[in-house]
């Protein structure tokens, strides 16, 4: 939803070859889609879903962001390196929350002792799984725009990105 | 608070957080550079640090997450583990310092780097992998790492070389999953000691399934492992990769998923499969093809990177044939030569990438008189081809005269026979390689010698071969602790 408050005015200033349908309905959809994308990261641990299935609906939904307001557009909010720094920070904290078990004198990745389990079914429980579940959610939505990207800049971009 | 008991995990996770930062500060390419060659170093230390625990105390079991083995994920360091993961981090470490300092060949350096800290982390993790589905998920990170890294040089051969090897080795990773879910669908376990438990009662409810597993297994890890008529995608990979790459690819990756076969069919399946089936006879006809055809392919090549390739493909025969022969020496030898082939083939392939970079030629009848140009390199290269041969006092001696004597105990002197015809053959096609360097009119008067950084990791490797060729006991323990745990 902040996302769509975000590049809202600059869709509208720039655009000057734009379908009227396309983006009103896409204006429409777009915060829904990552709601619900964000209803499946914060509910992995207790339905269906989880870091990937919420990630990549997220990821479609940059996508299909990019792909109605021109293709330009989405280099100027989030550009490749902002989808790469996702995609290593989400699976740096997965690592981080690993070391926190190995710091508590527990064993790797361990969970019970080190984190508030909660009351299971209700939404705050769970303890690191909650915490993997958004940083998967990171990673994967940045991986998915970022491959898009990729293939938006026909891989050869001069700034020397992997 | 970092007990000794944490290093096995601390391997792959060190490894795996490097390859995740290293793209992060592309842009301080000292920085990512720095990181890469810390991260190798560390695992290491770590690695020797587990070797010295497994040879004083035993196994080491690690829980991850505390979750016991049945239901949880565990890491199993044995000898076996133990020794390829030393392995492993040595001559990793070697070619990082190799890819640091050597002159660029890849574009995007920060990346290549990355890929070759996931592919490392996941030899680890192949190696160390207590169950049978995590070994798995490691396989496939480092086939798309291994065919990343060659992808990365960017020209045609190259890509239409890894394009080759991803969709074969695509099909070797659905023969392997298909395989695992057949065991799992008569063990009802995935963690291979409660596999080994559960199947001496039900594989003999179900031999089918088990068959199956085991035929989808070996086709799957020997397209893997290139054993011989599965070979097809290496010799064009490996030629045409970057350098540190090629060396990664042929020193270690096709060991490891050996090792991810012994682990399966011998220490998983149990060795008793191996009187009822006539598996251990088909795999004997493979690797003898494996060394006979592949000797024959490489006396034929006249590009040196395709020669070495070849020669990957006739040693991959030989640690076939040593696990296939099952006596204790032929054993021995068979895991003595994945530490030695890993040297070996890692000095040759680092020593021709100089030579072609320093050259510019790439074939052995271009080389004419390049020995005197470049006396160091070249004495490297035939240390390298010499130790290859068999000649005594370097390392490939020791682990040729183990095959050997194996396969005299195994009560087949066929095999003797065909090991000393293949040290022969291999004279054939790594003496011209020589003596063409030496003994040609001297063509090339401006070629020189690389800078020292790049000319210490084959002077250290060279050192490794004249040292395990001559005192091949300081690891002897440790081999000989695997060897008994694979015949167990």
């Amino acid at each position: 939803m902040w996302l769509f408050w975000l590049f809202r005015r600059r869709c509208i200033k720039v655009n000057t070859m734009h379908d009227m349908v396309l983006e009103v309905v896409n204006r429409l959809l777009l915060p829904f889609i990552q709601l619900f994308g964000m209803y499946i990261l914060f509910h992995g641990h207790l339905s269906p879903g989880g870091g990937f299935s919420g990630g990549a609906v997220i990821g479609a939904s940059l996508i299909l962001y990019s792909l109605t307001f021109r293709f330009a557009r989405i280099k100027h909010r989030i550009d490749h390196d902002t989808s790469v720094f996702f995609e290593a920070a989400g699976a740096l904290i997965y690592v981080a929350v690993g070391f926190v078990g190995l710091f508590f004198g527990y064993n790797f990745l361990t969970n019970r002792g080190v984190f508030p389990l909660g009351v299971p079914g209700q939404l705050w429980s769970s303890g690191m799984i909650l915490i993997i579940t958004l940083a998967l959610g990171a990673k994967v939505s940045g991986t998915i725009l970022s491959l898009f990207q990729e293939l938006l800049e026909g891989g050869s971009d001069e700034r020397g990105n992997p | 608070m970092f007990s000794l008991s944490h290093a096995p995990i601390l391997m792959v996770v060190t490894l795996l957080t490097a390859g995740f930062i290293v793209p992060l500060v592309r842009k301080h390419l000292l920085v990512a550079k720095a990181l890469f060659l810390g991260a190798g170093l560390l695992v290491t230390i770590l690695s020797f640090l587990v070797a010295g625990n497994v040879l004083e105390n035993g196994t080491m079991v690690y829980n991850v997450g505390g979750w016991a083995a049945p239901h949880g994920i565990v890491l199993v360091v044995d000898a076996f583990a133990a020794y390829v993961s030393l392995v492993i981090s040595v001559i990793s470490l070697v070619i990082f310092w190799f890819a640091v300092f050597a002159p660029r060949e890849v574009k995007y350096e920060a990346g290549y780097y990355a890929l070759i800290l996931l592919l490392t982390a996941a030899m680890h993790g192949i190696v160390m992998a207590g169950d049978i589905f995590n070994l798995f998920v490691f396989v496939e990170i480092s086939s798309l790492a291994a065919v990343a890294i060659i992808a990365v040089k960017g020209t045609k051969e190259s890509v239409e070389a890894s394009f080759r090897y991803l969709i074969l080795s695509a099909l070797g990773s659905g023969g392997l999953l298909f395989s695992i879910a057949l065991l799992f669908m008569v063990t009802g376990h995935l963690n291979m000691d409660f596999m080994r438990q559960t199947l001496a009662v039900t594989a003999g409810q179900y031999p089918l399934n088990v068959l199956t597993a085991l035929a989808f297994m070996v086709v799957g890890l020997g397209v893997k492992s290139a054993l011989f008529p599965l070979h097809i995608w290496l010799p064009d990979a490996h030629a045409n990769a970057p350098t540190a790459s090629s060396a990664l690819l042929s020193g270690l990756v096709v060991k490891v998923y050996i090792v991810a076969f012994i682990r399966i069919a011998y220490m998983t399946l149990g060795m008793e499969l191996f009187y009822l089936l006539p598996i251990r006879q088909i795999l004997l006809v493979m690797a003898s093809l494996a060394i006979v055809a592949g000797s024959v392919f490489a006396i034929v090549q006249d590009n040196i990177k395709r020669l070495l390739a070849f020669s990957t493909v006739v040693q991959v025969g030989y640690i076939f044939l040593g696990f296939s022969l099952l006596s204790a020496r032929a054993v021995e030898g068979a895991v003595w030569h994945i530490l030695i082939h890993a040297i070996m083939k890692t000095l040759l392939f680092l020593a021709v990438g100089v030579v072609i970079h320093q050259s510019g030629y790439k074939k052995i009848s271009q080389l004419h008189g390049l020995g005197r140009r470049m006396p160091l390199t070249f004495a490297c290269i035939t240390l390298g081809a010499l130790s290859m041969v068999g000649i005594p006092g370097t390392a490939g001696f020791i682990s040729k005269l183990y095959l050997a004597l194996g396969a005299l105990d195994a009560g087949q002197a066929i095999f003797a026979g065909l090991i000393l015809l293949s040290s022969l053959l291999s004279a054939v096609y790594y003496f011209p390689l020589i003596i063409t360097a030496y003994f040609g009119h001297d063509a090339s008067p401006t070629v020189s010698e690389p800078s020292i950084a790049v000319q210490l990791p084959l002077v250290v490797l060279s050192l490794a071969v004249l040292f395990y060729g001559l005192m091949p006991s300081v690891l002897l323990p440790l081999v000989r602790q695997t060897a008994a745990l694979i015949m167990r």
